[in-house]
């Protein structure tokens, strides 16, 4: 497998100094998964933005595809976003009400001057390929269910033949029945494509079951990274612990988290996650934990943590 | 938390003397007479002291509506039909000061997005205060203050003295939830509908509000109908499900059973399109099409265009809710049997 997308030390600071994404490495592989869970605030849609260049970071490098993307601006930053699509979650809100369907999934065509002559022939291609009939192309947004409207926003952003996709709380407004329908396209669509996706989550069943790799975080840091198998049934860090125990239905020991997460305008000194965690001792308030290898770990689980020891590298 | 609580399987019609609330046959019907749309089209339920009852549905299913109806807060936007009694009070046919009366004090509601119940402008407290001088549960102003710092511990809020002061707006959503809990639960209500009141929450923070319905509950004996879209929530805090689906109950029984051996093809097939954690990928089986919203026309069982399972009369007739064991009921022409489950 090799690598897509290489993002390092990426930070973001909004105006009143919140840090919202704060020193995140990301990876992700041709046609591979990577899901990033988290609640509310913890900086995973702002990480999303920033991967798209939607917002630009504060610090820190991207290279997609070998080349800067961290960097890039103007015609060459426009050239590569055909590259790299978003779902976003609200298709209603995204898509022009005032416009069939077929001409907002054409537009991203135009934009990128991709399949000239052949656009209107594309856009009936691609709504087969979402499982819609190819004459809902002529229809508005209003005319459409949520599912619907879910699938368009995926032609649209298969439009310009991506290599990754964004999904940013894409199945999340969805009834669960409608949901599941989406989901699966989605895996028939990268088998098919071989395209990689970001999946963003605050929902863990549904990462766990489409993500590859999954990524926690926490407060503007990954706090845990690793297969979904291995996140799933050994998690290491407490975080993830809690994370997992709090789904309704959940098979374990219940670990309730006292309090809300701290504001991320005035954090914690030494681990950001020591004034909700159970497992909290002297040396995390001055201790702020590297996400590392963990040794005792599956193979590519990596987790921020001072009880957690880390890989003696063997490599010289 | 609930498995302290004693589950009777017991046929309905004998539990009927006991039931805290009782609800018969209701209809909520929105729009013109000529084009009525039907929200809730004939749900009949009965709520238990100390018991939760979950109402589970997707969306427009007509659940939220059951739960609004019950409390009859729609005005004159809707025409409710059917009988709702809490105890000796027949709220169907009370007069708006009687409605008032019984409202707060003997049946709460806990709606889904504490921001839009909570008066931005004002202190928690006096909203507090307000509720428990209205149903004159306190004498005095100052008892009042001091039992709406008292009912914020109850819910679990870290300073109290300082939340009474406070706006909503300086409260996280969390906080926000556990005091709109704290008025539902000002007046010691024997009924309390909560809808969907952990939907807009973070799921830790949801753990810790599912986790303080449970200790209200031990402690007040409340009856409660919980209101919820997520098969997880269902399962943890519901005695009994109700699954709703086209503004009907199509499917009603103790918790495992429902969800563990579901007899009704809706019921079995939201459970499998739900991602289960920890069993292996592959397909989910979602359900074909979507559901009919309220005010479509349809003839037969509103879930026969998406169910496998049809039989002739599923297209011509819409089946009753009947009894399949004691405390069981279904309503499906060809209900999968247990000898079905066994073998699936």
């Amino acid at each position: 497998m090799t690598v897509l997308l290489e993002a390092e030390g990426l930070r973001k600071v909004f105006s009143g100094g919140v840090r919202a994404v704060d020193d995140v490495d990301i990876e992700v592989n041709r046609g591979e998964t990577l899901g990033i869970v988290g609640e509310s605030g913890c900086g995973k849609s702002t990480t999303a933005k920033l991967l798209l260049r939607l917002l630009t970071p504060d610090r820190g490098s991207i290279r997609f595809d070998g080349a800067d993307l961290g960097r890039a601006r103007g015609t060459r930053l426009r050239k590569m976003r055909a590259d790299l699509q978003l779902v976003p979650q609200h298709p209603m809100t995204s898509l022009n009400p005032r416009v069939p369907v077929g001409a907002s999934i054409e537009f991203n065509m135009r934009a990128q001057d991709m399949y000239p002559g052949r656009r209107s022939q594309r856009v009936r291609e691609l709504m087969a390929m979402v499982g819609l009939p190819p004459e809902h192309a002529d229809r508005y947004p209003h005319e459409l269910s949520g599912g619907q409207l879910q699938r368009v926003a995926i032609a649209r952003a298969l439009a310009t033949d991506p290599k990754l996709l964004v999904c940013d709380e894409a199945v999340s407004a969805l009834d669960k029945s409608v949901q599941a329908q989406v989901l699966n396209l989605l895996v028939d669509i990268q088998q098919q494509l071989g395209v990689a996706y970001i999946f963003i989550s605050h929902d863990l069943a549904v990462v766990e079951h489409i993500a590859d790799r999954v990524a926690v975080m926490y407060l503007g840091r990954i706090v845990e990274e690793g297969p979904a198998k291995t996140l799933w049934r050994e998690p290491m860090h407490p975080y993830t612990r809690a994370l997992l125990s709090a789904m309704p239905g959940y098979a374990q020991e219940r670990i309730i988290l006292s309090g809300d997460p701290p504001s991320p305008v005035n954090l914690p000194s030494g681990c950001r996650f020591r004034t909700r965690c159970p497992d909290a001792i002297t040396a995390c308030e001055s201790f702020d934990p590297p996400l590392v290898g963990a040794r005792g770990g599956g193979a590519g689980q990596k987790a921020a943590c001072v009880h957690v020891k880390p890989l003696v590298s063997t490599s010289p | 938390m609930s498995e302290t609580i004693q589950v009777e399987v017991t046929p309905r019609e004998e539990v009927s003397e006991t039931a805290v609330l009782e609800v018969r046959d209701l209809h909520t019907e929105f729009g013109s007479r000529d084009d009525p749309i039907a929200a809730v089209r004939g749900v009949s339920l009965q709520l238990h002291r100390g018991r939760t009852l979950v109402l589970l549905g997707e969306s427009g299913s007509g659940k939220s509506v059951m739960a609004r109806s019950v409390l009859r807060l729609y005005g004159r936007n809707a025409r409710i039909t059917g009988s709702v009694r809490l105890g000796d009070v027949d709220i169907s046919a009370a007069d708006e000061r009687q409605l008032q009366a019984v409202r707060g004090e003997r049946i709460a509601l806990v709606p889904q997005d504490p921001s839009g119940a909570l008066d931005p402008l004002r202190s928690v407290g006096s909203q507090l205060v307000e509720v428990l001088r209205q149903h004159g549960i306190v004498p005095t102003r100052a008892e009042a203050r001091d039992r709406a710092v008292e009912l914020l511990r109850l819910v679990g809020i870290p300073d109290p003295k300082r939340v009474v002061k406070a706006y909503p707006h300086q409260l996280s959503g969390g906080m926000r939830q556990r005091v709109v809990i704290a008025i539902g639960v000002s007046c010691n209500p024997q009924v309390l509908i909560a809808d969907e009141p952990t939907t807009a929450l973070d799921v830790t923070v949801q753990a810790q509000i599912l986790e303080l319905f449970g200790a209200l509950q031990d402690s007040l004996q409340m009856a409660i109908l919980l209101v919820t879209h997520d098969v997880g929530v269902a399962r943890e805090v519901g005695d009994e499900i109700a699954v709703m689906y086209a503004g009907r109950i199509v499917e009603h029984g103790p918790t495992a059973k429902v969800l563990d051996a579901p007899a009704h093809p809706y019921t079995a097939a939201l459970l499998a399109s739900v991602p289960t954690p920890g069993i292996a990928r592959g397909r989910l089986s979602p359900i074909p099409g979507r559901a009919v919203l309220a005010g479509e026309s349809m003839s037969g069982c509103p879930f026969a265009p998406r169910c496998q399972r049809t039989v002739a009369s599923s297209w011509l007739v819409e089946p009753d809710l009947v009894s399949i064991e004691p405390g069981r009921f279904v309503a499906c022409s060809n209900p999968i049997r247990p000898e079905e489950r066994i073998a699936s």
